[in-house]
């Protein structure tokens, strides 16, 4: 025997102990620079939506600017909204390009961060860390919505996990993406708590302290996912009631202005999409969060849209490219348009919701055919007066052109300023 | 082709992380002396092949790798690169692949690549070698849906699958493709706060009982009393007749049949007879007693004498029975009379009863009093003692012991308390008439102040006797009538006196009363028309006190033995307990007298009824509180069991006082029992010891054994993908030693928890776990597609498994077996003829019908298919991946295969054409050939008609040159000469399974004996014996490298 079992040590190894991997953000008490909005105006809202497999590769562009401005095929539905459209060219995540197709590259998506292929870890994604950092500012940190469950297999023996989640709440543990619009109304607006709850957390706080001390290290680590867990139900149930201030801002909705959906799925993709939007809405109107990530599809979405023509699967469509996919990719933006519209409704003070709110749209790959070299990315909305549509971007050359910049950016806009995200230490120049 | 977009693509292999594939197992096995020593490994490294590999691959594994992220040129010494083992095995497929160097690159000569190649073989060999049975870094597991489910399952008796109740996230696999691997189980704030609220909800299902606690799949409580019902009228129904009869004419029979035996063959034989007969012994011993009874008996004589006569058949006997019950029995199932039940007043009332001394009464709403004896007697005097009134809303009144009421009642009925008219002593306080006379006391006239006294209406009672002058052979009925009209039921029980009523006592001189008694009772104890009150809750239960009513002194007498007494007793004592009837009883009781206590009419004469129980119920109220007071404790020590259980694991003293800390603090501050218990148990169930396999990392520098409890905890949920039960607990503590493990492993195969294994490692190895979510038929071409055909196919392999496992069949079964697991439902769909119903079962020989083992599975069939037609790409796909072999990834810029084939072309066609494209040919010419052979099957699994088939549309040449046409083409070759590599590849699976993580070189041995086993014809518990007594499975790394490779 000419190797020792204690000199073994891996990849994983090295990168824990240099402590690369497991910053625990609720733990952490950091100040953040606040580029707070005062108490007495309505806040800046942020909202990611995804879908899968990009978009048609011939007809995803934008030309000119303002009202003049021309948009491709795809992207006909925002046609109303093209002066608070940003289309933004040549972005990219670099460690996207590094692995397997779709769960490599969608598990990273607003993270920028390695993903292993060993086992299920990445990075936290930017609007968790707002969550974890800014959510105790409304009840629910963040709401985090998908329209397409989680598909369970491996691709290459890499968990589909990856191409399924786009919100990350540590570096091992996606995000619960709620896919059922009645369970996502319930986290919202219903209080399922009790006088036990505070002490079953306490209880099972001492359990986990106890059952750590007799984990490996490494399985101390895995296990601080759970830890995190625990303690971010404590904060909800300590949030649960509290009271908002005095003199604040009041959101326009005290109370849900729609009853609870219907248990289970709508039948039709059309009303799924638009009853979640319609989530997503409630929840800033009710200031019950105001960081929202909405997944329309997975990467290798199984999803047929027969409702706009349709006979094959996303995922199959999104490879041949037929004419079809146009319409299924236009689907998609009017989802943007519907958002748009309702935002724009929504008075608060002498601006609309729209302006106070920063949605960023972005897929996996630009086409079909895995291509991450760029990313397809638009922004709409007004990020609370700080961001000017009616313009194209184009930063395929540009020296900085990573995601991560732009997130820096999108969490300037909802109050988190921070010298450097994932692989980016400086924002996107021009934005 | 995107030279930017394709290196990445094939290097990727080199990177992936799982890079041990049956194939590479199979080049690595190692051959007799070709493991070099250390030191020649290193030297020759240093000297040879690290030069020749920098030499071949440093174009684009330099210093700056290109497009990838592998430096060969660090591992410059073979401590360095046998640190990775996972490099040298991908560098070795590659070479053996001939895909790297890629072409158009300098290739390494023959003589290079032996050379390389016969290094890393040695140096694997070595490192796998020095490392085997290592038990490897097994992340730490929450427990998997599946998992938890299981254990709530079998910690409550109650398979609620929580986890599909509250929406858990669903599993998703790691390692070798399974769900139970720790690095694949993410945890989340949702996921926590679904643990908690599934907890709540068990809890919330928890019944707590005198002893202990057990779970109903109901939260209420009236749930809960529905079934301890029912478990007690299924009691019932084990010993009575639906109206309660006992199974006399059953037992009679067998007493006229077996009469010989019975009388010659001593104690013995009563035993054997019942036995026999399938008979109760003990009652068959009371009948025989009785029938054979030697003491005279008026009553039962004449039954015994149609005994005696009576051939095989008891209707004589059983006729005579009958008429004599008629005398004796009147049964309360009416209407008013269940009311009287449900009042507390028994079911079955005795007639004609014969007593020295009866309590007489009548309801009395006018001061209108009559006293009657009948008949009339000569010299027969009877004693009307103790004349009251009582009841009702005063004290009891006794009129002899009111001086002005005494006076009253004499002037008005012309009798004096206290005198006989032959002056023979009689108590003070009694009246005496002769038998046959009627006294009327009249006392409406009284002044009202006492008319008041009386405090009207009420109950008139006397107790009443023969004096002891009378003759012997005297026997009256007495009647006390204080009501006009009504009568016959229990609002008027008596309004009239009449000669021979059954239901008023024949009261007979006390010297000879009891032997008077004696021929009903003896006929009574021995032929009860019911052994019980069947109904249990009176058929009148709203208006009546009492919601139970328990009557079985007759069965337990008769029927049951002392274990069969303790059993009624507890099933009462629990469905008392569970309804918290004795609570309730005096809400409804005071509900009662609210609504009779109403001013003088028929109805308020209940009310004197129940104020009988007025005293019983307050009592029963208190035992009650008491009886649940004295369960705390034993609530407690069963919820210390029950987390015991459900954490896998003895508690430590302090856990133990941890556990019960959250009920204490909830108790001292006023909290009742049951929802401090309660919370106790959402507690428990919450906890990380529940929700975790923890084990303890060893101590010291090399694996160790786990402890027996972690060890049968690895075990049952490598079985049953829940929790140990109470044998394998027991067991645990010897469950390292070889012939304890073989034991519980065979007792564990036989049981149907089985089904764990069949659906997380049966299914999941077959891809088919998922297929009711993720199938991708279209509808819209299959509308014949119904859930009801989905769930069937989802569910088909499953059960194949189960039978697979449980009967212990060869695990080779799985693709040479004939015989197919299946319901109506699936037999059509196959065209599989003679299965008729929804039950699943085993049907052999179906070869013929193109089924019999994995490949014939229409839920495999059907998913390896595109959504509106099949798919022989992505069937042959799946046959390679099964058969252990690693296909590359897909280059991209590929144009895909249409969903639907263009006109005049079929599927097969179009593939044909694809393969031409050489790009994709390499591939194409391993999957192809296999996916044509299943051409035979549409997009859902089914046989093609032969009219939709061309000659040949299903014949195929494999790359290894094997003719093969169809299944059963398929499956000779599948089954018989790559039979090895398919068992070589389910090994593999089946320890990574095992395991709970991907497996690696030090595997490799384990592997092959699992392989050899399966392939000399083992059964599943051979191989699983191999696995589950393997160091691997049975240790557990040190704290120090958990963490390495």
């Amino acid at each position: 025997m000419f190797i020792k079992p204690d000199s073994i040590c891996s990849r994983r190894t090295l990168l824990r102990g240099l402590g690369v991997s497991m910053a625990l953000p609720w733990l952490e008490s950091l100040p953040f620079a606040a580029a707070t909005t005062p108490a007495d105006q309505p806040p800046t809202r942020t909202l990611v939506t995804f879908n899968g497999m990009g978009f048609h590769s011939q007809h995803w562009w934008a030309r000119g600017q303002g009202a003049t401005m021309e948009l491709g095929p795809c992207l006909t539905p925002l046609a109303p909204w093209k002066e608070r459209l940003v289309f933004l060219r040549g972005l990219w995540n670099e460690q996207a390009n590094n692995g397997v197709i779709h769960c490599m590259q969608t598990g990273n998506m607003l993270s920028g961060a390695p993903m292993s292929r060993t086992e299920v870890r990445t990075g936290v994604s930017f609007d968790q860390l707002m969550a974890q950092r800014m959510g105790d500012r409304t009840r629910l940190p963040s709401l985090v919505l998908g329209c397409e469950g989680p598909i369970p297999g491996l691709q290459d023996g890499h968990p589909l996990l990856y191409s399924s989640h786009i919100s990350w709440s540590t570096a091992v543990s996606p995000t619960w993406t709620e896919t059922r619009p009645a369970l996502a109304f319930d986290q919202l607006f219903r209080s399922e708590r009790n006088r036990d709850d505070r002490r079953v957390v306490d209880a099972v706080l001492e359990d986990a302290r106890s059952l750590r001390r007799r984990l490996s290290v490494s399985d101390q680590q895995r296990f601080e996912e759970y830890l995190g867990s625990v303690h971010e139900i404590e904060g909800r149930i300590r949030r649960a009631g509290q009271e908002r201030a005095a003199g604040a801002w009041r959101p326009t909705l005290a109370a849900p202005d729609r009853p609870r959906p219907a248990d289970g799925i709508p039948a039709e993709i059309p009303d799924y999409w638009r009853l979640m939007n319609d989530i997503v809405l409630l929840a800033f109107r009710t200031d019950s969060t105001r960081i929202a990530t909405l997944k329309y599809c997975n990467d290798g979405s199984i999803i047929t849209h027969a409702h706009v023509g349709a006979n094959d699967q996303h995922h199959q469509m999104a490879h041949t490219q037929p004419q079809q996919l146009v319409a299924v990719n236009q689907f998609f933006m009017s989802q943007l348009a519907y958002l748009c519209g309702r935002m724009a409704e929504v008075r608060e003070g002498d601006r609309t919701l729209l302006d106070n709110t920063t949605i960023m749209h972005c897929s996996s790959m630009l086409h079909g055919n895995h291509d991450a070299r760029q990313l397809p990315v638009i922004l709409l909305g007004g990020a609370g007066g700080r961001l000017r549509g009616g313009r194209v971007l184009d930063y395929l050359n540009a020296p900085n052109r990573r995601m991560c910049s732009l997130f820096l950016s999108l969490m300037d806009w909802g109050g988190l300023e921070l010298d450097r995200f994932g692989d980016s230490t400086g924002r996107l120049t021009g934005l | 082709m995107n030279p930017l977009l394709s290196r990445p693509i094939l290097l990727r292999g080199i990177g992936a992380g799982l890079a041990l594939i049956p194939a590479l197992l199979a080049y690595l096995t190692p051959t007799a002396g070709s493991a070099g020593g250390a030191d020649d490994l290193a030297q020759s490294y240093a000297k040879q092949i690290h030069p020749l590999l920098v030499k071949t691959c440093v174009k684009c594994h330099g210093k700056t790798p290109k497009d990838n992220d592998l430096d060969l040129t660090s591992f410059g010494t073979a401590k360095a690169i046998l640190a990775k083992p996972k490099v040298l095995a991908d560098i070795a497929e590659r070479l053996i692949a001939g895909d790297m160097p890629p072409k158009g690159a300098p290739q390494p000569s023959q003589v290079e690549r032996k050379h390389l190649l016969d290094w890393i073989r040695a140096a694997l060999d070595a490192e796998a070698a020095a490392r085997a049975g290592d038990p490897g870094a097994v992340t730490l597991r929450r427990l998997s849906n599946a998992e938890y489910d299981n254990a709530i399952r079998d910690l409550t008796g109650v398979d609620m699958r929580p986890t599909q109740a509250r929406e858990f996230p669903a599993d998703s696999v790691g390692g070798e493709g399974f769900a139970n691997v720790g690095d694949a189980m993410p945890v989340t704030p949702g996921l926590v706060e679904r643990y908690h609220q599934a907890a709540r909800d068990v809890a919330a299902r928890a019944v707590l009982l005198p002893k202990g606690f057990r779970f109903s799949p109901s939260p209420d409580r009236p749930t809960w009393a529905e079934e301890a019902l029912k478990s007690l009228r299924g009691f019932h129904a084990r010993y009575a007749g639906p109206k309660g009869e006992p199974p006399l004419a059953a037992h009679l029979t067998a007493t006229l049949r077996h009469r010989d035996k019975l009388t010659s063959g001593g104690p013995g034989a009563i035993a054997a007879v019942a036995a026999e007969e399938k008979l109760n012994a003990r009652y068959l011993a009371a009948l025989w007693a009785g029938l054979n009874g030697k003491t005279a008996s008026p009553l039962l004589d004449p039954i015994r004498e149609k005994w005696r006569g009576a051939t095989t058949d008891p209707a004589p006997v059983l006729a005579a029975i009958k008429a004599t019950q008629d005398q004796l029995f009147l049964g309360h199932y009416k209407k008013n009379a269940a009311l009287a039940v449900g009042n507390g007043f028994p079911a079955w009332e005795d007639l004609r009863r014969v007593v020295a001394k009866e309590r007489v009464e009548g309801a009395a709403r006018e001061p209108l009093f009559r006293l009657v004896a009948l008949p009339a007697q000569p010299d027969t005097f009877v004693v009307w003692d103790r004349l009251r009134l009582e009841g009702g809303d005063g004290p009891t009144l006794v009129l002899a012991e009111h001086a002005e009421l005494r006076a009253a009642v004499e002037a008005a009925s012309g009798l004096k308390f206290g005198h006989h008219p032959k002056d023979r002593p009689v108590p003070k306080s009694a009246l005496v008439t002769a038998a046959g006379a009627e006294v009327v006391i009249d006392l409406r006239k009284l002044p009202a102040p006492l008319q008041k006294a009386l405090t009207l209406p009420r109950f008139l009672r006397a107790d009443v006797n023969l004096d002891d002058g009378s003759p012997e052979t005297a026997a009256v009925q007495a009647f006390l009538i204080a009501a006009t009209g009504g009568g016959g039921n229990l609002a008027e029980p008596v309004a009239k006196a009449t000669t021979g009523d059954p239901r008023a006592a024949q009261i007979v001189h006390p010297r000879v009363a009891a032997e008077r008694a004696r021929p009903a009772a003896e006929f009574r104890a021995l032929f009860p028309p019911a052994v019980l009150f069947e109904p249990i809750i009176p058929r009148d239960a709203q208006g009546s006190v009492f919601l139970y009513r328990r009557e079985d002194e007759p069965l337990r007498r008769l029927l049951l033995d002392d274990a069969g007494r303790a059993e009624i007793d507890r099933l009462w004592s629990e469905l008392e307990f569970v309804s918290e009837q004795a609570l309730a009883t005096p809400i409804a009781y005071e509900g009662l007298v609210q609504y009779y206590r109403k001013p003088n009419d028929g109805a308020r004469i209940m009310f004197f009824y129940i104020q009988l129980f007025d005293e019983q119920i307050k009592r029963e109220e208190k035992a009650f509180l008491s009886a649940q007071v004295a369960a705390e404790p034993g609530h407690l020590d069963a919820l210390l069991a029950f987390a015991a259980r459900a954490w896998r694991r003895p508690l430590a003293a302090h856990e133990r006082k941890a556990v019960l800390a959250s009920y204490h603090a909830d108790r001292k501050d006023g909290v009742k029992h049951d929802p401090a218990f309660r919370a106790a148990l959402v507690r428990v169930l919450s906890s990380p010891w529940f929700l975790y396999r923890v084990e303890q990392p060893a101590p010291g520098p090399r694996w160790r054994p786990v402890s027996g409890d972690e060890l049968a905890t690895r075990l049952s949920f490598l079985l049953w993908e829940s929790i140990p039960d109470d044998e394998l607990r027991a067991k645990a503590a010897k469950l390292h030693e070889p012939a304890v493990m073989e034991e519980q492993l065979r007792r564990m195969l036989k049981d149907g928890r089985m089904r764990g294994m069949a659906e997380e490692f049966g299914a999941r190895w077959l891809g088919v776990r998922d297929f009711v979510a993720n199938h991708g038929r279209s509808l819209k071409h299959f509308p014949e597609f119904t859930p009801a055909l989905r769930d069937a196919l989802a569910e088909e392999p499953v059960r194949f498994f189960e039978d697979l496992l449980v009967n212990d069949r060869p695990v080779a079964d799985v693709i040479a077996s004939d015989a197919v697991v299946i319901n109506d439902i699936l037999a059509k769909h196959y065209g599989i003829p003679g299965v008729k119903g929804p039950e699943w079962r085993r049907v052999e020989k179906v070869a013929a019908h193109g089924r019999g083992g994995m490949l014939g599975f229409g839920a495999v069939l059907a998913k390896q298919a595109a959504a509106a037609r099949t798919s022989p790409v992505k069937r042959g796909a799946w046959v390679v991946q099964m058969l252990g072999e690693r296909l590359p990834k897909v280059p991209p810029d590929v144009p895909p295969l249409p969903e639907t084939p263009p006109a005049g072309l079929s599927v097969r066609e179009i593939t044909e054409r694809h393969r031409k494209d050489p790009n994709c040919a390499g591939c194409h010419i391993r999957i192809d050939p296999f996916g044509m052979t299943l051409e035979q099957f549409d997009a859902l699994g089914r046989l093609r008609p032969a009219k939709d088939l061309k000659p040949g549309d299903a014949k195929a040449t494999t790359r290894d040159g094997v003719e093969i046409d169809g299944f059963a083409g398929l499956r000779n070759y599948v089954g018989g000469p790559r039979r090895d590599d398919l068992l070589r590849s389910l090994a593999q699976k089946l320890v990574g399974y095992s395991l709970g993580r991907s497996v690696q070189l030090s595997d490799r041995k384990l592997i092959e004996n699992v392989t050899k086993t399966m392939a000399s014809g083992g059964r599943w518990s051979d191989a699983l014996l191999v696995i589950v007594r393997s160091e691997q499975f049975r240790s557990i790394r040190p704290e120090a490298v958990a963490a390495s490779p």
